[in-house]
């Protein structure tokens, strides 16, 4: 059995003028014990959401809407907060992004890093604590003389260390690290990760690594998960994900990864932003910027399907034998409609003009007699009468359907 | 703490200290007409008269090169040069100031420094002990205000707060005096001065309790109004300090919400309280005058408000570079608080 | 590559001047606090304008009977010389705001020259300026305004000098620390490469950019030199050619109100300077979410973050409150 099994999650956000932000819709995610997961996708994906949910640490205005957390087979999503507060940093502890914040300025770092097995082991004594850390400071390569010092006068990558020996001191099984290297310089980078890296596979600890950047994955970690906009775009092992990703959205990650070793060219990037959760995109969340983007993916949410070995991708793209499609062959709509459909869910939209020329050919959907015009047509684009938006283009409530094939190779825990 | 810190804040406020005395020293010579005139009490003869003009040097230049005409105007007259240069008002004025000669009250006919020093203790006993409330329970109720954000104690607070901080400090005095002291209220404490006029105490206990009963409503007026501004300012200190990373943390390593805030986020918004309540103390010094005032409590405050309707402008000069030299220490003090409670300083 | 839709700039910069003016009178309206607040501060500017009018001169008004307590003829009484308190009262509403307005009004002008020039100059300039202006926030503002109307002797004209000598220091601080915002910009530096002089950039580039916050500040201005207005004439050394609250407090004070029981002497004046105080705090409570969203709450209850002013003296704001700006020395001054 998986030690880590987060079934169907959604996480909500209260704004502050009382509409409610789905940021988390719906992500299934498994974690066997000494298994190290990536969790990948630009910021504003959802990733940390979904890692702070699982470590029940949202803020005020966030609630876990649906789903369950199970660790050990057992949900933490039904534990009060008292009985969930003994699991915490036992069970699950975080090395939290930028070190500096995370510490606290006026207490020492030893004292610090002793808190936790001083609340979770009330019979340890001070002394015996005192000498835990020391051990834990020897294990992440700090000097246990530095146990009075505070956390200003360590360096960055340090003060990173310290954070890493204080997720240890309980001895966790679940380590979540949420961009534990983000804000260092790239040879601090390299030694942080090559330090979690030993670490993990010394104790046995199952590890969530929280980051953008795809290449720390390929590093570090087991499997990958890629995220967009609050939902699963692509799971699987590292080697299949990383050597032929099936989502366009995993794709254009890989790309815009510099490529050290091959040759010279500039990372792709991705045009755009993900949208935000206030305003949801229908369908597909990732049509407006992909480059494959059919009619299906402005009306049609796509299912989970699963391709080998633990690979699931969520992508219309994708045929039934397991590969991603290029453009060509796709039914393509023009980036008018895109856009249409974008505007209406009020997101940003950049159009690749080299990838999505608008012309006639483009049109994937006959134009036909506009009963609805959009209201607010941008201005600019040049071309043939725009087609009508299909009416289920108003944002559609989708999950994963319970009976969809794909996640048959799963074993379904319903809530 | 490191040497150097002290060092320099002890540098910066000695250089405001000078900065005052200079201050000082122009106010007071913006009293029109001749100064001995305005010093010294109409009575005394022409004989005292320049005595005290030689004493505070008035026969000499303002400043190297400028001197007084007959009709009271600045002039430029290079001729007194070079001797102008070490004997001027401005240097005399400052020698007087670091032997802490303030020259002679002419109402009480006894030295300034021994003037204010009657009048010291009693401000220090009123605000010491207002401050030493204020500060107690305008933390509490900022804490519980920030870490129970949006509650109704929250709103409570800020609300009470907001109306606590436009009310005039004297005017409170004056309701509590009408309410407390009088006939017309209840008339629990006794209204004025600091002990009952004419008792004759039997023993130090029974002079404190009578000193105490006459604090009590001076006190409470002065520790009202300073509980507001320091429960606004821990309530916004812990409100932005439980939004940081630390405190999440603290949350993550399974401590219960009531150990996060005492072991992390208080200390934490403790840091800018202590300034800030440093910070303000000219304020609070400036507010007592009012309820001393109100009181008869026979402080610095009552000591200004006196010289003034007395023109006794020695005094003035005197309880003003007092008050500024307070101002300075307090918050030389929260400098070093600051240092000793911020390892960040500190190391 | 083109963007169909190019990320908005962020709609307070774009903002005209009268989207300006909407947006602050939207949040205000949205705000039951400071709407409370504008309401307030109507009835007393119309009592404040019309009421003069209405009542006539105080010295006709009243029985000359003096020491009345409040009756349907004398609604507060009368005083020690027979001057109805109510008449009174709505000629010292007048006389309060208006030096308030005023000292406001001059201090704004000299605090805003004041941090703009040391903002926008910067260097040796900044570094004296500031000195100047922290060695002022420092000094004791009600002490150093009291032995300076007791220098000048008391008059309207002094005391609404004094109290805008005093209080300058709180808006050339938050006046620099914006203007070193506002230079930061761009067409700042293209309108110097034209070679149009300093004096004039301040103006017609800088002063315009910081005119938003030179207002939110004024009304929290305002409040503090009412209040100092207040207490100066209360200690003795206010206005004597005139009445405002606080020498209505004094008189009572001296006649032995209190002790009397004329509760009507000395309690309206009070409540009038706490409305008025507080009204101009919870307005300018709203300025400064107007200008700065971040301040604005997330849905965690009506109670606004209230930007502590300290009447008569240095402003509590958030700026003092973080903790890197407290510990830099030049902000705290020596």
């Amino acid at each position: 059995m998986a030690l880590l099994e987060v079934r169907d999650l959604v996480v909500e956000f209260t704004l502050g003028d009382g509409r409610i932000a789905r940021v988390v819709d719906g992500v299934d995610l498994d974690l066997d014990a000494g298994e190290a997961l990536g969790l990948v996708g630009e910021s504003g994906c959802g990733k940390t959401t979904t890692a702070l949910a699982i470590a029940r640490l949202l803020p005020a205005n966030g609630r876990i809407a649906r789903g369950t957390v199970r660790l050990d087979g057992q949900d933490l999503t039904a534990l009060d907060d008292a009985a969930f507060r003994d699991r915490r940093w036992t069970d699950i502890s975080v090395i939290f992004q930028g070190a500096m914040n995370a510490l606290n300025p006026v207490r020492r770092v030893g004292d610090q890093v002793a808190e936790p097995i001083l609340i979770h082991e009330p019979t340890t004594t001070r002394e015996a604590a005192r000498r835990r850390v020391a051990e834990l400071f020897e294990l992440v390569g700090i000097s246990p003389d530095r146990l009075r010092e505070y956390p200003h006068q360590f360096s960055g990558g340090m003060r990173q260390r310290v954070m890493i020996a204080m997720a240890l001191a309980c001895r966790p099984r679940l380590v979540i690290g949420d961009e534990p290297t983000t804000a260092l310089d790239v040879m601090v980078q390299a030694q942080i990760l090559e330090l979690l890296e030993r670490l993990r596979r010394e104790l046995g600890l199952a590890l969530i690594l929280i980051t953008h950047d795809l290449s720390v994955v390929a590093e570090t970690c087991d499997r990958t998960l890629v995220m967009y906009a609050g939902r699963l775009a692509e799971t699987g092992p590292v080697e299949r994900l990383h050597g032929g990703p099936l989502h366009p959205y995993s794709l254009r990650l890989l790309r815009s990864v510099p490529d050290l070793s091959g040759e010279r060219r500039l990372p792709a990037g991705i045009p755009g932003q993900p949208p935000s959760p206030e305003s949801p995109v229908s369908g597909c969340r990732f049509h407006p910027r992909c480059d494959r983007a059919m009619a299906q993916c402005v009306t049609d949410v796509p299912v989970v399907r699963s391709f080998g070995e633990a690979h699931r991708v969520a992508c219309h793209a994708v045929g039934e034998e397991g590969r991603l499609r290029p453009p060509g062959e796709l039914p393509r709509i023009p980036s008018a409609l895109a856009i249409a459909a974008a505007s209406t869910s009020g997101v940003e939209v950049a159009v690749d003009a080299d990838v999505l020329p608008v012309s006639a050919d483009d049109l994937g959907v006959p134009p036909g007699d506009p009963r609805e015009p959009p209201a607010d047509r941008p201005v600019g684009v040049a071309g043939p009468p725009m087609p009508p938006v299909p009416p289920s283009v108003a944002p559609v409530r989708t999950t994963t359907d319970a009976s969809a094939p794909t996640t048959d190779d799963l074993p379904r825990v319903d809530a | 703490m490191g040497s150097a810190f002290v060092l320099r804040k002890l540098g910066g406020a000695l250089l405001t200290l000078f900065a005052i005395a200079v201050l000082n020293f122009f106010l007071f010579r913006m009293l029109p007409g001749d100064p001995v005139n305005t010093l010294l009490p109409r009575t005394v003869s022409q004989a005292q008269k320049n005595a005290l003009r030689i004493h505070l040097g008035l026969d000499q230049p303002v400043f190297p090169g400028i001197v007084r005409s007959p009709q009271g105007a600045l002039e430029i007259d290079l001729s007194t040069l070079p001797d102008s240069l070490l004997q001027n008002q401005f240097l005399t004025s400052m020698g007087n100031l670091l032997v802490l000669d303030l020259g002679q009250s002419f109402s009480e006919r006894k030295p300034v420094t021994e003037v204010i020093a009657d009048h010291f203790w009693p401000t220090v006993l009123l605000v010491g002990t207002a401050e030493v409330i204020a500060l107690v329970v305008g933390v509490l109720i900022g804490i519980r205000a920030g870490w129970r954000r949006g509650s109704r104690f929250d709103r409570l607070a800020i609300n009470g707060s907001l109306v606590l901080y436009a009310v005039p400090l004297f005017w409170l005095g004056m309701l509590l005096f009408y309410l407390f002291a009088t006939s017309n209220g209840i008339a629990l404490f006794p209204g004025q001065q600091m002990v009952t006029p004419g008792a004759r105490h039997t023993d130090l206990v029974a002079y404190w309790v009578d000193v105490l009963r006459h604090l009590f409503l001076p006190a409470a007026t002065l520790a009202l109004g300073l509980i507001a501004g320091n429960a606004l300012i821990m309530r916004s200190s812990m409100v932005e300090t439980l939004k940081d990373d630390y405190v999440t943390t603290a949350r993550a390593k399974g401590l219960t919400e009531s150990q996060v805030v005492r072991r992390h986020a208080i200390p934490n918004a403790l840091l800018p309280t202590v300034t800030v309540v440093a910070l303000t103390f000219g304020y609070v010094l400036g507010g007592a005058i009012g309820v001393e005032e109100v009181y008869a409590w026979p402080g610095m405050g009552s000591l200004i408000i006196d010289a003034i309707e007395r023109k006794d402008f020695p005094v003035l000069q005197g309880v003003f570079l007092v008050i500024a030299l307070c101002v300075v220490i307090a918050n030389l003090v929260a400098d070093m608080m600051y240092g000793i409670l911020d390892p960040r300083v500190r190391t | 590559m083109t963007s169909a839709a190019a990320a908005a700039p962020s709609p307070a910069r774009r903002h005209g001047r009268r989207d300006a003016w909407t947006h602050a009178w939207s949040v205000i309206r949205a705000d039951r606090q400071s709407m409370l607040g504008m309401v307030i501060l109507v009835v007393f500017a119309i009592i404040a304008i019309a009421g003069p009018i209405l009542a006539g001169p105080i010295d006709r008004a009243g029985a000359n009977r003096p020491m009345l307590d409040p009756s349907l003829a004398h609604l507060f009484g009368t005083d020690r010389s027979g001057r109805d308190l109510f008449l009174t009262n709505i000629w010292a509403t007048q006389v309060s705001l208006l030096v308030g307005v005023v000292a406001s009004i001059l201090s704004m002008v000299i605090g805003t020259a004041m941090g703009i020039a040391a903002g926008y100059l910067g260097g040796r300039w900044d570094a004296w300026l500031m000195r100047l202006t922290d060695f002022f926030y420092v000094l004791p503002t009600l002490v150093l305004a009291l032995v300076l109307a007791a220098i000048m002797g008391p008059s309207l004209s002094n005391v609404i000098l004094v109290i805008a000598v005093t209080s300058w220091p709180a808006t050339a601080r938050v006046i620099r620390s914006q203007t070193l915002t506002v230079r930061e910009r761009m067409f700042v530096d293209r309108a110097r490469a034209t070679g149009a002089s300093s004096a004039r950039i301040m103006r017609r580039q800088v002063l315009p950019n910081v005119f938003g916050l030179v207002l939110a500040n004024t009304t929290l201005t305002i409040a503090g030199a009412i209040f100092l207005e207040t207490t100066l004439s209360f200690l003795g050394v206010g206005p004597r050619d005139t009445y405002s609250w606080g020498r209505i407090l004094d008189e009572s004070f001296e006649a032995g109100a209190l002790t009397l029981g004329k509760w009507a002497w000395f309690v309206p004046p009070g409540v009038a300077v706490v409305l008025v105080v507080l009204a101009f705090t919870l307005v300018g409570g709203a300025f400064d979410e107007i200008l700065d969203p971040r301040l604005r709450r997330r849905g965690a209850g009506p109670g606004a973050e209230p930007d502590a002013t300290d009447p008569g003296g240095p402003l509590l704001s958030i700026e003092s409150l973080s903790v890197p700006e407290s510990l830099d020395p030049e902000r705290r001054g020596g």
